[in-house]
C-alpha cells in the first residue's frame, strides 16, 4: 500500500480552497502551511504563461528529512506516509534544512499581524517541526484528506498508487513527480 | 524568457540563531583571550560567562519550549543545538561556582578558571559545527566559512576583551591582538569572497542564491561585515598611535566590529543554498505543455 | 461517543448566495465546511472564505450582544444593552428624526448581502418613506451592468452565461476563480472539455492564467476593445446576419458608429496588440455557441453604461443570447420574485419624493425612478449633503453589513461625514471602523447562524435553496430578523410578524412552507426555458434586441455606445500624466477577501497576509524596485503603501492595487468621489493616473 496524490494543473487555478482547508483541518499557527500554491510565471509581457503549483509534502519513498533526524521523530509508515511524533522532536530542524521539498517548518513564532487572533494549536506545537501528514487521520477513517476534498476543481486525486484499479494509479501513468531524477521517489505528481 | 516562482520558505535558522552564536562566540573568546593575557581584574573574567549565559537564554527562546532543553540534553551527540544547551549550560553552572568562590572569598579558585578555559573551546565551536554538519548546504559545509565563523568569534571576543581592558588599564597587548586579528580576518575574507564567486561557476544550481548572495540583500550583509572588520581595525590602529583617544576609539571599534560579527552570521544563516525546487528547464517545460492544455477531460 | 452531524446548506460570505456546501458539525461544533459536490447547480463550488467560515463563527472579536456608545463619537467606549433596548433605540430614533427633518433626512445604506436581503432591505427603506436608500456598492456594483443589460437585451442575460454548453467562453474584466467560484468552476470545466478561454484583464489573473486569448486591455478602456471587436466581427462579415435581421434593432446605424473603431485605432486606445483583438473577436463569432462572463468592470469605469451595452451586442450581433451555449435569462424557480418594484413597494413611495432622492438631479438614471431600475441615493452626494447641507442635511444613518469607512471613493470624507451625523446605527459581525462611529451596534449573524433562502438576484435564479442553522454566536441575529423587528416597532406597512412568516411568504407560490421544502431536500431547481424570448420577444419597448436603444435617446442620450477616454488618463490629461505617468486599477482582488472583510480571519490572513501591488518588473527595475519592497503609490488625491510584487503579467504603464486593505494601503484614498459616470454616478476605480517609488525594505 502507498498512498500517493495526483495534481492537474491544467485544472488548478490557485484559489487556495486547498491552503485554507489544510490550515482549519490542521489547525497551523500563523505562518505555517503544509500545502501552499506557488505562482510560476514564464515569458514577457504580452507573451506570458502562468501557472499554479500546489505543493505539499511529497512523502518521499526515500525521505531525505528522515536520513538527518538525530532523535527519529520522523519516520513512514506501513502506508507510504512520513511523519513526525511531536514527542520525540527537539526542534533542531536538520530536516527543514534538508528537506528538497520544502516542506517543513519549525513552529516557534508567535508573530501575527495586529487583528488577527491566535485560533489554533499553537502551544502543543511549539518548538516542533511540522508538515503535511497526508491527513492520515481522516484517511484512516475513510475520509479523504482536507485539500483534497476541497477542491472545487477537483484538481487533486488522492488514493492507494498500488491498487491498479484505483484512478490515482490510472493518472500516474501520465504524471510526474517533481526533482524525479534525485532518487527521492516522491508520492505527489502533476500532470501538465 | 523571464521566470518567476517564488516559494515561501521558512527560515530555518534566523535572528535569535545567529544571536546566541554572536553571545557564546564572543563570550568564551573573551575569556580566552584574557586567560592567555594573564592579566586583568577578577571582575572582567565574570564577563565573558556572562554573555555564554545570555546566548544560552537567546538559545532557550529559540527551542520554544521547555520540554525542547531536556530533550537536548537527553539527545546530547545528536545535535548544534543539544551541544549548545549543554556546553553553555556547563559553562554557566561553573562560571557560578566560580562568583560564589569569589564572592564568599574562600579558597582558590584558579582551577576553575582552567576548567573554564577548557570549556571555552567547544562553546566557541559549536556553531561551526551546525553549518559543517547540513551537508545539503554548501555554503555552510565549506572550510572557509568554518574558519571565518571561528575567526569572527575570536575577533569579537578580543574586541570587547580590548574594550574592557580600558577600564582597568591593563596594556595595550589586548588592542594590539584585537588589530592583528582583523588583519588575518580581512585577508581571509578576500579570499573567501574570491572563493564564492569561484563556486558560483562550480555549482550551477546554487547560482540564483549566490547570485542574491552577492548582489542582494546578502551582500549588504556581507558587505557590513567586512567594513565592520577595516573600520574596527582603522580604530585600533587609531588608539594605539595617538594614545589620548584610545579611550573613544577602542570601545567604537568594538562595538563595530561586533556588529559586523553579528552581521557575518546573519548573512551565513540567511544563505542556506537550497536547491529550487523545480529547475527553470523543467518550468519552461511545463509552462509549454500547459499552454497545450492537454488536461483530463471531466 | 462523538455526535457527526452533516448540514446540507447554502454559503453567503460574498453575498451571491450560490455554492451549496456542507457543513460538518461534531458534537454542536462546526468543524469543517466543504463543497457539496452533488449540488446540480454549482457542481462542488467553493472558495477560501467559506472553507474558514469556522473561525469566522469563533471569532473571539465577533459581536455577541448589542452595544450602545458611551462616551464621544469614535471614543471606543462602548455598553451592553439588550435587543430589546437597542430596536426600540434605533426604531425611536429614526422615527424621530423622520418627524423632525422630515424622512429624506434618513439614509438607509447597505453593503454585503449577509443573505438574501437586499431588496427586504430596499423595501424596509421605502416603506419607513426615505427616498434616500443606497448601497456601498450602488452605482459600483451591479446597477449600472443590470441597467445596461435591461436596456439593451430586456433581461439580464450577461450574468447568465451558459458555460457549460459553451464552445467559446469570453471572461471580461472578471476573475471568477477569486471572486466567484460557481461559475469559475463550470468555465474550468468547459475548457476542460475543450471550449476555448477569452479574457479580458489588464493582470495575469487567476483566470487569465487558463486564457487562450489574453488582452490586456489598458485600465478603463474597455468599451473601446468592445467596439474593436464589434467592429472586426462587422467588417468581416462574421455576424449571425439572420438572428440580426429576426431579433434586432438598429444594425445599420451601429455598423456605422462602430466604423470608426478599427483594430489600429483601438489598438492604440487599449494598448493591446491589434492581432490580439481581430484573434478575440473572430474566435468569439466563429466557435460558437459562445457566451460572455462579467462583473464588476462594468460598474466601476469612465463609462458602464456604455460597456454593459457594447458589450451585449457582441454577444446579440452574434445570435449568443437567450439560445444554448450562450447567455440565457435568469427566471426564479417559482417562489416571490424579490427583484421586481412590486417587491420594494416602491409605489408606496411618494412620487413627491422622488426627485429628492440625493443625485436625483445629477445621476438620473441612478437616482430617479425610470422603471427598469431600483432607484437608489448617490452615496458621494449624500457625505457631501451631510456635510455641506446641501440641499438638505442628511441627519440619520442606518447601515447594514457595510465599511463604507473603507470601501467607497474617498475615504477621509466618508469619515467626516460620518462624524457628523446626529444617529448611527450600524449592523454587522465585527466592530469595523464604520461601527465604531455608531451609536449603536447591532450584533448581526453569518450565513452559519440562521434559517433562511438562498435566493439572490444576481446568481441563484431557476434554483432556489435553503439556508440552515448550523450555530448560535452570542445573540447575533440575522438581519432579516433585525429588520422584521425594526418594522414592527416603527409599524412599516407590509411586513412580517417572524422570519419564518416572511420566508413563507416568498415560498407561498410554489405550495410549500419553509418546513416543507426543508424536509424535501431544501432545494428547488428549475431548468431555464431557453429560446422563450426568442418566441415570444425581448422584454424591450421594440420587443427585440435594442443595438439602437429608443429609451436612451429619450433620456436625452447617445442611443448608440461610444467611447470616452477616463477622466483622467494619458490622453485625455497630459499635464497630469506628466507627473502621475501610470494608469491605475484599484480592481485587484483574491480570493481570500470579499473587499474589506475578513482580513482578520487567521486562516485566510496567512495566504494573503499583507497588501500588494503588482508592477511590471521592466518599469520596477527602472524605478529602483524590487520584489517585496514597500512602494508607495499616489494619485493626486493621496497615497498607499503596499508590498510590491514584480510580474511580467501587466503592462509596463500599467500598476494594480488590490482593494479593500485598511489604513494606509486603502486603496480609496487613491479614488476620486468627484468626477462621476454620466447619469449613473459610477465613480471611476479602473483607469486613474498614479505614480509609484520605492519606500524601503
Ligand atoms: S483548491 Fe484546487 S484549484 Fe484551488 S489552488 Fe488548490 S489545487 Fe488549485
Ligand atoms: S517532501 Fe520533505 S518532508 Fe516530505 S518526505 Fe520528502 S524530504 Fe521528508
Ligand atoms: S494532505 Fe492534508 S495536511 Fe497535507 S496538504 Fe493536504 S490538507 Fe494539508
Amino acid at each position: 500500500m502507498k498512498y500517493a496524490m495526483v495534481i492537474d494543473l491544467t485544472k488548478c487555478v490557485g484559489c487556495n480552497a486547498c491552503t485554507a482547508a489544510c490550515k482549519i483541518d490542521n489547525s497551523t499557527g500563523f505562518g505555517v502551511k503544509y500545502g501552499q500554491v506557488l505562482e510560476v510565471e514564464a515569458g514577457r509581457f504580452p507573451d506570458v504563461t502562468k501557472f499554479y503549483l500546489p505543493i505539499l509534502c511529497m512523502h518521499c519513498e526515500n525521505p531525505e528529512c528522515l536520513k538527518v533526524c538525530p532523535t527519529g521523530a520522523t519516520f513512514r509508515t506501513k502506508e507510504g506516509v512520513v511523519l513526525i511524533d511531536r514527542d520525540r522532536c527537539m526542534g533542531c530542524r536538520y530536516c527543514v534544512v534538508a528537506c528538497p521539498y520544502m516542506a517543513r517548518y519549525f513552529y516557534n513564532d508567535l508573530k501575527r499581524p495586529l487583528g488577527v487572533p491566535r485560533m489554533d494549536l499553537e502551544d502543543e506545537r511549539l518548538g516542533t517541526v511540522e508538515k503535511c501528514d497526508f491527513c492520515i487521520d481522516r484517511v484512516r477513517e475513510g475520509d479523504l484528506p482536507a485539500c483534497v476534498k476541497a477542491c472545487p476543481y477537483e484538481a487533486r486525486t488522492f488514493g492507494d498508487a498500488d491498487d491498479p484499479n484505483s484512478r490515482v494509479h490510472g493518472l500516474m501513468a501520465r504524471a510526474k513527480p517533481l526533482k524525479e531524477d534525485e532518487g527521492f521517489n516522491p508520492s505527489v505528481y502533476y500532470i501538465w | 524568457m523571464v521566470m518567476r516562482m517564488e516559494p515561501f520558505r521558512q527560515q530555518e535558522f534566523g535572528w535569535r540563531v545567529a544571536l546566541d552564536f554572536l553571545l557564546s562566540g564572543s563570550g568564551s573568546s573573551l575569556f580566552i583571550v584574557y586567560f592567555l593575557a594573564g592579566g586583568g581584574v577578577s571582575a572582567v573574567y565574570m564577563v565573558g560567562p556572562a554573555l555564554v549565559l545570555a546566548g544560552l537564554a537567546v538559545l532557550l527562546s529559540e527551542l520554544g519550549r521547555p520540554s525542547n532543553f531536556w530533550r537536548s540534553i537527553y539527545n546530547y551527540r545528536a545535535s548544534w543545538m543539544a551541544r549548545g544547551a549543554i556546553f553553555n549550560l556547563a559553562y554557566t553552572l561553573i562560571w557560578l561556582a566560580m562568583v560564589s568562590l569569589y564572592a564568599l572569598r574562600v579558597g582558590n579558585y584558579f582551577p576553575l578558571y582552567a576548567v573554564e578555559f577548557a570549556f571555552s573551546f567547544p562553546v566557541l565551536i559549536y556553531p561551526v559545527m551546525l553549518l559543517y554538519e547540513v551537508k545539503d548546504i554548501k555554503l555552510w559545509r565549506s572550510w572557509w566559512t568554518s574558519a571565518l565563523t571561528l575567526l569572527y568569534a575570536i575577533s569579537g571576543g578580543s574586541s570587547l576583551g580590548a574594550a574592557l581592558s580600558l577600564l582597568y588599564r591593563s596594556g595595550d597587548q589586548i588592542v594590539y591582538a584585537s588589530a592583528l586579528i582583523n588583519v588575518i580576518l580581512i585577508v581571509f575574507l578576500f579570499v573567501y569572497i574570491q572563493e564564492l564567486r569561484q563556486k558560483q561557476r562550480v555549482y550551477r544550481s546554487v547560482e540564483s542564491a549566490l547570485r542574491e548572495m552577492l548582489y542582494g540583500g546578502g551582500r549588504a550583509l556581507l558587505q557590513l561585515s567586512f567594513s565592520g572588520a577595516v573600520v574596527s581595525l582603522a580604530m585600533y590602529v587609531i588608539a594605539l598611535a595617538i594614545q589620548p583617544v584610545a579611550l573613544l576609539a577602542v570601545p567604537l571599534g568594538a562595538a563595530i566590529d561586533l556588529a559586523g560579527v553579528y552581521s557575518f552570521r546573519l548573512m551565513v544563516l540567511r544563505l542556506g543554498f537550497h536547491e529550487p525546487l523545480v529547475s527553470e528547464r523543467r518550468l519552461r517545460e511545463m509552462a509549454e505543455g500547459l499552454r497545450k492544455r492537454s488536461g483530463e477531460p471531466q | 461517543m462523538s455526535q457527526v452531524e452533516y448540514i446540507r446548506t447554502t454559503c453567503s460570505i460574498c453575498g451571491h448566495n450560490q455554492c451549496g456546501v456542507i457543513v460538518k458539525r461534531v458534537n454542536g461544533k462546526v468543524v469543517e465546511i466543504m463543497p457539496n459536490r452533488d449540488d446540480p447547480m454549482t457542481k462542488g463550488s467553493i472558495c477560501p472564505k467559506s472553507i474558514a467560515s469556522v473561525q469566522l463563527l469563533y471569532h473571539p472579536d465577533r459581536l455577541k450582544y448589542p452595544l450602545k456608545r458611551d462616551g464621544p463619537r469614535g471614543s471606543g467606549k462602548w455598553i451592553r444593552i439588550t435587543w430589546e433596548e437597542a430596536l426600540d433605540t434605533v426604531a425611536s430614533r429614526l422615527l424621530e428624526i423622520k418627524e423632525k427633518y422630515g424622512p429624506e433626512a434618513v439614509v438607509m445604506a447597505r453593503g454585503t448581502n449577509r443573505g438574501s436581503w437586499i431588496r427586504l432591505f430596499n423595501r424596509f427603506a421605502n416603506s419607513f418613506g426615505t427616498p434616500n436608500w443606497t448601497e456601498s456598492g450602488g452605482a459600483q456594483c451591479f446597477t449600472p451592468r443590470s441597467i445596461a443589460q435591461r436596456l439593451t437585451l430586456g433581461g439580464l442575460a450577461l450574468e447568465w452565461p451558459d458555460v457549460e454548453n459553451s464552445r467559446t467562453i469570453m471572461v471580461w474584466g472578471a476573475n471568477p476563480p477569486a471572486t466567484w467560484s460557481p461559475k469559475s468552476v463550470k468555465i474550468i470545466r468547459a475548457r476542460s472539455n475543450g471550449a476555448r478561454l477569452i479574457v479580458v484583464d489588464p493582470v495575469m489573473s487567476n483566470m487569465a492564467s487558463k486564457a487562450d486569448v489574453w488582452l490586456p486591455v489598458r485600465p478603463g478602456t474597455d468599451v473601446a476593445l468592445a467596439l474593436g471587436m464589434i467592429n472586426v466581427i462587422i467588417n468581416e462579415r462574421l455576424y449571425d446576419s439572420e438572428y440580426i435581421e429576426k431579433y434586432t434593432v438598429g444594425f445599420e446605424s451601429l455598423k456605422e458608429r462602430v466604423s470608426e473603431y478599427t483594430p489600429e485605432r483601438v489598438s492604440e486606445i487599449t494598448w493591446v496588440p491589434k492581432e490580439r483583438i481581430i484573434e478575440a473577436a473572430r474566435l468569439f463569432a466563429t466557435n460558437r455557441p459562445s457566451s460572455i462572463v462579467i462583473s464588476a468592470t462594468f460598474d466601476e469605469i469612465v463609462d458602464p453604461i456604455q460597456l454593459g451595452r457594447a458589450v451585449s451586442i457582441i454577444s446579440a450581433i452574434t445570435g449568443n443570447v437567450d439560445v444554448r451555449g450562450g447567455n440565457i435569462f435568469p427566471e426564479t424557480a417559482g417562489q416571490v420574485s424579490i427583484d421586481t418594484n412590486d417587491f420594494i413597494m416602491i409605489d408606496d413611495l411618494p412620487k413627491e419624493l422622488d426627485s429628492k432622492r440625493l443625485g436625483a438631479d445629477r445621476y438620473p438614471i441612478l437616482s430617479k425612478y425610470l422603471k427598469i431600475n431600483f432607484p437608489m441615493a448617490h452615496y458621494p452626494t449624500i457625505l457631501e449633503s451631510i456635510i455641506t447641507g446641501r440641499p438638505y442635511r442628511v441627519r440619520a444613518m442606518f447601515i447594514m453589513g457595510g465599511n463604507p469607512m473603507l470601501s467607497i471613493a474617498n475615504s477621509e470624507m466618508a469619515a467626516e461625514a460620518l462624524s457628523r451625523l446626529e444617529f448611527l446605527a450600524v449592523a454587522d459581525l465585527f466592530l469595523s471602523k464604520t461601527a465604531e462611529m455608531a451609536d449603536v451596534v447591532l450584533p448581526a449573524a453569518s450565513w452559519l447562524e440562521y434559517d433562511g433562502l438562498a435566493d439572490s438576484v444576481q446568481a441563484t435564479y431557476g434554483h432556489l435553496r435553503i439556508r440552515q442553522k448550523a450555530a448560535t454566536v452570542g445573540e447575533a441575529r440575522s438581519d432579516t430578523w433585525i429588520m422584521i423587528e425594526l418594522a414592527k416597532r416603527m409599524k412599516l406597512k407590509g411586513f412580517w410578524s417572524s422570519e419564518r412568516e416572511y420566508l413563507d411568504y416568498i415560498l407561498s407560490p410554489t405550495g410549500m412552507t419553509f418546513e416543507q421544502l426543508r424536509e424535501r431536500g431544501g432545494a428547488i431547481y428549475h431548468e431555464p426555458s431557453v429560446g422563450s424570448r426568442l418566441k415570444n420577444g425581448f422584454n424591450t419597448p421594440s420587443g427585440k434586441i435594442e443595438l439602437y436603444s429608443q429609451t436612451l435617446k429619450e433620456w436625452g442620450y447617445d442611443p448608440l455606445p461610444f467611447y470616452t477616454e477616463p477622466f483622467e488618463s494619458p490622453y485625455s490629461t497630459p499635464e497630469v500624466a506628466k507627473q502621475y505617468p501610470f494608469v491605475l486599477t484599484t480592481g485587484r482582488r483574491v480570493s481570500t477577501y470579499f473587499h474589506t472583510a475578513q482580513r482578520n480571519v487567521p486562516a485566510l490572513r496567512d495566504i494573503n497576509p499583507e497588501p500588494v501591488v503588482e508592477i511590471n518588473s521592466d518599469t520596477a527595475r527602472e524605478l529602483g524596485i524590487s520584489n517585496g519592497d514597500m512602494v508607495r503609490v499616489e494619485t493626486r488625491r493621496g497615497y498607499v503603501i503596499m508590498k510590491a510584487k514584480l510580474t511580467q503579467g501587466i503592462h509596463p504603464r500599467v500598476v494594480a492595487v488590490q482593494h479593500g486593505w485598511p489604513d494606509e494601503a486603502n486603496d480609496n484614498r487613491l479614488t476620486d468621489n468627484t468626477a462621476c459616470a454620466t447619469g449613473i454616478g459610477s465613480t471611476t476605480l479602473r483607469g486613474l493616473l498614479c505614480n509609484i517609488r520605492r519606500e524601503g525594505k
